[in-house]
């Protein structure tokens, strides 16, 4: 081998080894964006807070419950919604719902312009709410060491539960003509010990759980996006 | 004596391109590495500022453009961004990745189909 060859064999992997570094490569980086939500809305929009259906409870003590639970349903998204900026929030009051039927109530189209005729308002906000007490309670089998032998035997132990099921089907109508413009269904199942139970502490946990979901139904969250970034 | 002769040549090849852009390019090339400190910084304002240097002065390099672009897509000028990695795929076409980019922000500016009520 020649030196020129020699030479140029140890220097050509070397510039191109600095070009690379000199260029530089492309590095994928997190971006924050304003998130889109579910639905679109218009600065200057209006949303109405209408009723929710209630799915009748067998015992007249949780129908009661459930009653309470579903005013707190609607000031808890009262509170929520009016974080936007876009849109406002109103609230109905004593507005009987057209029907107790879901799929008629769904299709209630000119009965949901009506009521945001009266608001003045773009939006309807509405759905069913099935908030549901059931006693748990049964035995359980569970281990026990005996204190005179040492041994271990299985036994039967009563254990009060109660559990928490909170359901809700959430619907937004288009002022404008009555139709559905989103549905969506929101499930959170809770245990809790004992028999007597705070049961609208319980429906509250189930609400923070859906909190997200439902934000995301009508508020914009940052969401992070990655791009490819060239270093230099 | 001959081959040192050669090497010489050959490292002149390699310097004569880079003396040609000396100036604009080398100095592009310096507000770039400055803009990518700085968005490392997380100084977007700053490293926006550099890359729009960069890009006025070697106008040719579509990495500037590309990350004019992501620094405008994070300050929220959306349609910026889009004509700028628009310009940037016109220098580069096959540039997979400003390709990835702009399409990402396509999709992200694209409006949320409606969603069908189940019947």
């Amino acid at each position: 081998m020649t030196s020129f060859k020699r030479i140029s064999s140890r220097l050509l992997p070397s510039v191109l080894l600095l070009s690379g570094a000199l260029w530089g490569g492309a590095r994928q980086i997190t971006i924050e964006l304003p998130g889109k939500p579910k639905l679109e809305f218009q600065k200057g929009d209006a949303l109405l807070i209408a009723p929710f259906l209630l799915i009748p409870a067998e015992k007249a003590e949780e129908d009661k419950t459930a009653r309470k639970a579903e005013g707190e349903l609607r000031s808890f998204l009262m509170k929520m919604l009016s974080r936007s900026e876009l849109f406002s929030v109103k609230e109905s009051q004593g507005v009987p719902l057209p029907s107790g039927n879901m799929e008629k109530l769904r299709n209630a189209a000119s009965y949901w312009k009506t009521l945001a005729g009266q608001y003045a308002c773009t939006h309807v906000v509405s759905g069913v709410l099935d908030f549901h007490i059931q006693d748990r309670s049964g035995y359980e089998t569970e281990e026990y060491i005996s204190p005179y032998n040492g041994q271990t035997y299985t036994r039967q132990v009563l254990v009060e539960k109660s559990g928490v099921t909170l359901e809700l089907l959430l619907w937004v109508f288009a002022g404008s003509d009555g139709s559905l413009k989103s549905e969506e269904n929101f499930k959170h199942f809770l245990e809790k010990k004992g028999r007597n139970q705070d049961f609208i502490t319980a429906f509250f946990e189930g609400v923070h759980a859906f909190e997200e979901g439902l934000q995301r139904v009508f508020l914009s969250k940052p969401e992070s996006q990655k791009r490819f970034f060239y270093a230099f | 004596m001959k081959s040192a002769f050669r090497a010489i040549g050959l490292l002149m090849l390699f310097a004569l391109p880079a003396c040609r852009s000396a100036g604009p390019i080398r100095e592009a090339r310096e507000q770039a590495h400055m803009g990518a400190r700085a968005a490392k910084f997380h100084l977007y304002v700053e490293a926006y500022f550099r890359f729009k240097k960069a890009a006025a002065l070697d106008p040719a390099d579509a990495r500037y453009l590309n990350n004019l672009a992501v620094l405008a897509e994070s300050q929220g000028r959306f349609d910026e961004a889009k004509a700028l990695y628009a310009r940037a795929l016109a220098l580069d076409p096959k540039n997979s990745k400003i390709k990835s980019n702009d399409d990402k922000l396509q999709a992200y500016l694209k409006p949320a189909a409606p969603k069908r009520p189940a019947p």
